[in-house]
């Protein structure tokens, strides 16, 4: 569990949830935006996530310009996704491609990557500093609580990620994505050459994921734990919302978040994982394939 | 000549081979594992000929993930469920039966129980997502149950330490006790998990992970099963999750991360997925070695990570898979070739079929009338209509079909004449009409209920568990027909024992009379199409069905299987069973049916004895393409 800088004490539930929900909604887009072409859900992510963190946060201590440290990082996981995807989904595909040991080989690349970040960038949480002109102090306060110029930074860009993939799903290329999605044999009858799209897909989903650790670091910190805290969640915003809907991923960022925020100041911090558990099962138990699923798979 | 001469030498053989009975499965037996068991003594003797507590409690720790990687394969290599969760049932072991100890004073012995329970009931409660959940949504859930764990121990201080830790975990044993008794667990984890794997339940678990209807004809319930599973899986852990806390002696939440949880799929994969000791040679390669390589310690978990992805690229069977690949070919270069060994893989029905109509009769005979009810297997099919969207795939479809008599579905490709085999068998609900079989309706039944009511049936393509032996597919046929409970099978109670031996010799006898008394052990997917459809017909009469549904069984057959075939339906028919044949070689159902029912678009085009049917113009032309 990371510690958050200024954890909610009151009624603030809400802030916590506009804040953080958004963050969890990006890594949710990230996992969709791979999920797409693929039917692979990443589970080295978090690894994506944190390198980007990390990267960033010794980019800035160089004392760098955020603009450089957000683009060295973002690129950063970009290229860490692809590199994932030879290493650990190729293969094994190439060799069953009905199987589930992606599950396995993602989940062992996420093992290295971590031992090695971990080792390069020490065990200890960087702190990371905010971009200029933002920073934490409270433009809006309600009694304890309340947003910094930064809270509006981080409300408003999970927005700007998702109206720019909607664009992207709107161009030639995002179109072929959703028919692959939709109807693989069918897509790939029509020409559409799948290995471009899914390496294309991935370098995206990385770009973003990367992107939500960077945003993450000033008020998270930059380590490696970072990397579990926000997969689960991104996983649950996916799960909540339905798989390839980013909308949904959002809107679930936003419940989830919203349940930790409530266990946090009405019951326990340490209890908020249990809050945010309740709502995963809640959900899933209600609709098993999310909340915007667009259609039940039928039985053949 | 040849060909004359061929077969007689095969038919001797087939002779030789009929008085096999035996259980023949493809899975680890002692005899196909002595190299394993000797490193496994080499292992558990060496911490005492080395006679040093620190020996004795690092092999105590490597036994200890032996005893949870055990668990995890039968949930993961039996029943493909990834839990990423396992650490935290470990947990939960640990610390109940750590607070047993410290708060109430409790000795070990019933610490150890109650931490067995609590794994158990925390493996059935981690579970329950898994219903309705596939794969990969399964394993997030877990990983995230792993947090909510890892949250109440850290809320919970007073009881647990909190971050601080549960200190003070004292047991009356030294090192070298626990070791003795970690090994003795591990031994009745083998055998625990063996008579799983061997038993109904074992072949039920296989059948859900490979998905598919193979299971559910025969009966299979997947939820009963699966909650078995996580519950017993569940119970190794809190074992296992005890015996660390008793070697430990303190334990606290950063212990057990989620790094621990993979580590448990690293070593099951490592040692051979879904192998009887695969976790326990998983473990010592990955748990054992390390501790001797101490300069290596730093670069663990790398090495772990690195592992696990060359295994599951370049070697998905594992240390042991690799191992005896290697080790097979050494033997093949060294022995000068070997005849060919399946040389001839046809049915011969001279050698088979005639003296098997008797046995075949006999083997029917206890179901086909149980309380001497004579309407046993009469089917009753009454205005049966489905709508695929806009698609009507029957309308309106009236069939009643007499006990003991055969009969012939037949119709265009999309006439809809498996539509009707899958309504008949709960698969497809239909929006209107009913279906009942001697008076009780089927419609709105599960299909995994049907085995017990005794319908059996065959698909299009046999779907068969590739990677079991003949004789395992066929007895999942006879899931259903077990009386012996989940804990009597488990026990390995007399009652199992005996159903055990009459059924598996059942399932031999069919093999026999089909001409597949040699193909018992063979691997399910190495055999030629023909021989599957006999096998899968084989499991459907496992189920000792009073109504047997055929989908296209003649269908890629070479004369001699369909000779075979054709005695076997005949027999059927005799033996009081209700068959209905879907078939396009309409030669073999003028034949073999007495009564024959034409379909087209999803109606009844006519209906009656085949002569007349067949001669009927209407049929002449929708079905046949010949006008009048």
């Amino acid at each position: 569990m990371a510690r958050y800088e200024g954890y909610p004490i009151l009624m603030d539930a809400i802030f916590f949830m506009l804040v953080y929900g958004g963050l969890y909604g990006i890594v949710g887009m990230s996992f969709n935006v791979m999920f797409q072409p693929t039917n692979i859900f990443n589970f080295a992510q978090g690894s994506v996530v944190v390198i980007g963190a990390l990267l960033a946060s010794t980019l800035l201590a160089a004392n760098l310009p955020w603009l450089v440290a957000l683009i060295g990082g973002v690129l950063a996981g970009g290229v860490l996704a692809i590199v994932i995807d030879f290493v650990a989904i190729k293969p094994v595909l190439k060799r069953d491609s009905s199987s589930h040991s992606w599950l396995i080989t993602t989940l062992a690349v996420s093992l290295i990557l971590d031992d090695l970040m971990g080792k390069v960038w020490g065990g200890e949480a960087r702190i990371v500093r905010y971009p200029w002109p933002f920073d934490a102090h409270f433009v809006v306060r309600v009694g304890d609580a309340g947003l910094s110029s930064y809270s509006f930074v981080l409300i408003l860009v999970p927005f700007v990620v998702l109206a720019g993939l909607t664009a992207l799903y709107r161009t030639r290329s995002g179109r072929a994505v959703r028919a692959i999605a939709e109807e693989r044999p069918g897509a790939l009858l029509r020409g559409i050459d799948p290995v471009a799209l899914t390496r294309s897909s991935w370098f995206i989903g990385g770009l973003i994921g990367a992107l939500a650790g960077i945003l993450a670091a000033p008020i998270m910190f930059a380590s490696v734990t970072l990397g579990p805290t926000l997969l689960v969640k991104g996983f649950m915003t996916v799960a909540i919302g339905g798989v390839g809907n980013n909308k949904g991923a959002l809107v679930g960022g936003y419940l989830i978040a919203l349940a930790e925020g409530l266990m946090a100041a009405r019951v326990s911090p340490d209890l908020s994982s249990i809050g945010t558990f309740a709502v995963l099962l809640v959900v899933l138990l209600v609709r098993p394939r999310g909340i915007f699923a667009e259609r039940e798979v039928s039985r053949v | 000549m040849s060909d004359l001469a061929g077969r007689f030498g095969r038919s001797s053989r087939t002779r030789a081979a009929t008085g096999s009975s035996g259980s023949p499965r493809l899975r680890d037996s002692f005899g196909s594992t002595w190299f394993w068991w000797l490193v496994l003594a080499v292992a558990v003797l060496y911490p005492m000929i080395s006679n040093t507590t620190y020996i004795f409690f690092v092999a105590g720790g490597v036994g200890i993930y032996s005893i949870v990687g055990i668990g995890m394969n039968l949930l993961y290599g039996l029943g493909g469920q990834v839990s990423l969760g396992q650490g935290a049932i470990v947990a939960v072991g640990a610390y109940v039966a750590g607070g047993l100890i410290v708060h109430r004073g409790w000795g070990m012995w019933p610490a150890l129980i109650v931490g067995l329970l609590a794994g158990a009931v925390t493996g059935i409660v981690m579970g329950l997502p898994s219903l309705r959940l596939s794969t990969w949504y399964f394993a997030l859930t877990t990983l995230a149950f792993g947090g909510v764990v890892v949250g109440l121990v850290n809320h919970f201080r007073g009881l647990t330490g909190g971050a601080d830790g549960l200190v003070g975990i004292v047991v009356p044993m030294s090192s070298k006790q626990l070791f003795y008794l970690v090994v003795a667990i591990n031994a009745v984890g083998l055998v625990l998990y063996r008579t799983f794997a061997q038993s109904r339940l074992g072949r039920g678990l296989i059948a859900i992970k490979e998905g598919g209807e193979a299971g559910t004809v025969s009966g299979v319930r997947a939820t009963y099963i699966k909650l078995i599973a996580f519950g017993i899986s569940g119970a190794y852990a809190g074992v296992g999750g005890a015996l660390f806390a008793f070697e430990q002696q303190v334990i606290s939440p950063d212990q057990f991360t989620t790094y621990f949880s993979i580590f448990f799929i690293v070593i099951i994969v490592a040692g051979g997925l879904g192998r009887w000791l695969g976790p326990v040679i998983g473990a010592l390669a990955f748990f054992a070695i390390p501790e001797f390589l101490t300069s290596l310690a730093e670069w663990r978990m790398v090495i772990y990570g690195v592992a696990l992805l060359a295994f599951m690229a370049f070697a998905p069977e594992g240390i042991m898979g690799a191992v005896e690949t290697a080790w097979r070919r050494v033997r093949r270069r060294s022995s000068a070739a070997e005849p060919a060994a399946r040389a001839d893989l046809a049915l011969d029905p001279e050698a088979v079929v005639s003296d098997s109509a008797a046995r075949i009769a006999a083997l029917l005979k206890r179901r086909a009338a149980p309380d001497g009810n004579p309407s046993s297997g009469a089917l009753v099919v009454d205005g049966v209509a489905v709508a695929f969207g806009g698609v009507k795939a029957l309308q309106g479809v009236s069939l009643q079909l007499e006990p003991g008599r055969v009969y012939g579905l037949v119709g265009p490709n999309g006439s809809g004449k498996t539509t009707l085999l899958n309504v008949i068998t709960g698969i497809y609900v239909p929006s209107s009409g009913t279906v009942s079989l001697d008076e009780t309706t089927l419609t709105g039944i599960a299909p995994a209920k049907l085995a017990k009511l005794g319908i059996g049936r065959t698909f299009q393509t046999p779907r068969l568990l590739k990677d079991l032996s003949a004789w395992e597919n066929v007895m999942l046929g006879s899931y259903s027909g077990e009386k012996a409970t989940a804990a009597e099978v488990l026990a390995r109670l007399p009652r199992n024992r005996r159903e055990s031996k009459v059924l598996g010799q059942r399932a031999n006898d069919l093999l026999e009379a089909l001409g597949l008394a040699d193909r018992a052990g063979a691997r399910a997917g190495d055999l030629p199409h023909g021989h599957q459809r006999m096998i899968e017909i084989a499991r459907a009469l496992m189920v000792e069905p009073r109504l047997l549904l055929l989908d296209e069984p003649a269908a890629g057959l070479s004369a001699d299987e369909l000779e075979v075939l054709d005695r076997l339906v005949r027999n059927l028919g005799g033996g009081g069973v209700t068959v209905l044949v879907v078939e396009h070689h309409i030669g073999w159902v003028r034949e073999v049916c007495t009564h024959v029912t034409v379909l087209d678009q999803g109606t009844v085009v006519t209906s009656g004895d085949p002569e007349a049917v067949f001669s009927d113009r209407r049929v002449r032309e929708t079905y046949l393409g010949v006008s009048a």
